[in-house]
């Protein structure tokens, strides 16, 4: 008995990281979950059999979500391989790091474009596609997972920072639009998370030499940011025990 | 699940009613013993006692104001001795305050007010605090209210007090984070208590608050499990990298 069962979910970027944390944490707690992945077909197969063996169904999609006819490709096929969805988690992303961290007056367009589209974009064209069909649900449950940046505003983040700041908008307006349909919206926004991407990134800002682990000693309580920490907000906020909670937004951060 | 504190202790302001009731008996279903303070309902007091019992919890009940600093001294001092180690703090104590303008209100009922919801919270964390240091984890939770975003008129003490007691949580999250001390806030709206339906019945002429349910957000007036809930979700392993944070259950802020 799961607090989640009976769920069906939709985790973006579900194979690796953060994304497959979520994956495990709502499938333990009963959901059944589509698992999307751009490039690492080997990782999603491996949480998807780890979903398996959980007692829970599991199907890996392959798509780019940044590219719209993939997102609506993505969002279809999800409804089919489950039947609906009540629980969309946006997660994919593309960290600044991928496209060089440039100050706001450097970036170029297609670099600042590409983030928008992974962010903020994708996060749309899923909510238009999976929301209606949400409706039908007794409960529904949208959770974006941003960033600090877009309460930080760093400097070389500023693009990353508006794509996830407009991503959050999407999430505040939503939320207001879909509560008379008993769909709750609301937002993660990590901080440093042990993951690949946040390697690159503080390797790229020359933070570390070899790995992001390096960074511990001086993080709150002593430690990295896991994806496990994330998960423990997206579950909660999808349970009965946050059926009063929209709109809001939890940063995991340890500050 | 993992919203477990099995093992603690936790001391609860204005405990034996309401939302802190709520919140008493979430965490003691969650694994804590549990001490509440209370200012006069001492029957409520010992209906609360005699529910976590029930649950196989130990629990005791305070009497006094949190804003004097000596019935702090007192209360946390009989807690201690009774519970041990107390790793979570729930500053939940406080009173409306009247509905008058700026220009009319009563310099008294300011210090009132603030005398509960900041000194009484700041009285309870310079007593329990530094003993939480030593503790494997420790939470403090403030229960504020959203009226330190809608900062509405006619609201003024209180809207000040969530205001400062707020200052005090931040603050507090920076201070402490070295010694794996959370400090959050919840931030209820509306709640089917006492006082939110003296508000309802002050401000809007409701009788029965439950007249309210099919205008309010999911066609419910918010109960205080639900507030009960995302505390003992703060206090909890799934929000171990947490802090510094306020979460608003009230079905949305608008």
């Amino acid at each position: 008995m799961g607090e989640l069962d009976g769920r069906k979910a939709l985790v973006t970027g579900g194979s690796r990281g953060i994304g497959r944390a979520i994956v495990r944490r709502l499938a333990s707690e009963g959901a059944d979950v589509v698992i999307n992945y751009h490039s690492n077909q080997k990782a999603a197969e491996e949480i998807a059999s780890e979903v398996r063996k959980l007692g829970k169904k599991a199907e890996i999609i392959m798509a780019d979500v940044s590219d719209q006819s993939e997102a609506e490709r993505l969002a279809t096929e999800s409804i089919t391989a489950l039947g609906s969805i009540d629980i969309l988690v946006n997660n994919a992303g593309i960290g600044a790091t991928a496209v060089g961290r440039p100050h706001v007056a450097t970036a170029s367009p297609d670099d600042f474009y590409r983030l928008m589209a992974a962010h903020a974009f994708a996060s749309h064209d899923l909510c238009r596609m999976i929301v209606p069909q949400m409706r039908e649900s007794t409960r529904g449950d949208v959770v974006m997972i941003s960033s600090i940046a877009a309460q930080s505003f760093g400097p070389t983040g500023g693009t990353y920072a508006a794509a996830k700041a407009a991503m959050e908008a999407v999430a505040y307006s939503l939320a207001k639009e879909e509560r008379g349909n008993n769909i709750h919206v609301n937002i993660v926004a990590p901080g440093l998370i042990e993951t690949d991407m946040a390697e690159m990134m503080v390797k790229f800002q020359g933070r570390v030499k070899d790995s992001i682990n390096e960074l511990a000693a001086d993080s709150p309580f002593g430690r990295l940011g896991y994806p496990e920490d994330i998960a423990g907000s997206v579950a909660f906020l999808c349970s009965e025990r946050a059926s009063y909670i929209t709109n809001q937004r939890i940063t995991v951060a340890g500050s | 699940m993992t919203n477990n504190t099995e093992g603690r202790s936790a001391f609860i302001s204005g405990g034996s009613r309401g939302i802190g009731k709520a919140i008493a008996i979430g965490l003691a279903k969650s694994g804590s013993n549990i001490a509440i303070n209370y200012t006069r309902d001492k029957e409520a007091a010992q209906e609360t006692v005699a529910e976590i019992e029930a649950l196989g919890k130990i629990a005791k009940a305070y009497q006094g104001n949190v804003a004097d600093f000596e019935d702090c001294q007192r209360m946390v001092n009989s807690a201690l001795n009774d519970l041990g180690e107390i790793s979570i703090l729930i500053n939940n104590a406080g009173v409306a305050s009247r509905g008058s303008l700026i220009t009319d209100t009563n310099p008294e009922e300011i210090r009132k007010v603030i005398g509960i919801h900041v000194f009484g919270t700041h009285n309870l964390c310079h007593l329990l605090v530094p003993q939480m240091r030593a503790a494997e984890r420790g939470d403090v939770i403030m229960i504020s209210s959203v009226a330190t975003e809608s900062l509405s008129g006619r609201g003024a003490p209180y809207n000040m007090a969530k205001s400062a007691q707020e200052a005090i949580a931040f603050t507090l999250a920076k201070e402490e984070k070295v010694h794996d001390i959370r400090v959050n806030i919840v931030g209820p709206g509306l709640v089917e208590t006492d006082m939110g339906k003296r508000l309802v019945k002050a401000t809007r002429g409701v009788e029965d608050i439950r007249e309210l349910d099919k205008g309010s957000p999911f066609q419910r007036v918010c109960q205080p499990e639900d507030i009960a809930d995302a505390v003992v979700f703060f206090c909890s392993e799934d929000a171990a990298y947490v802090t510094g944070q306020r979460l608003y259950v009230n079905g949305g802020s608008f």
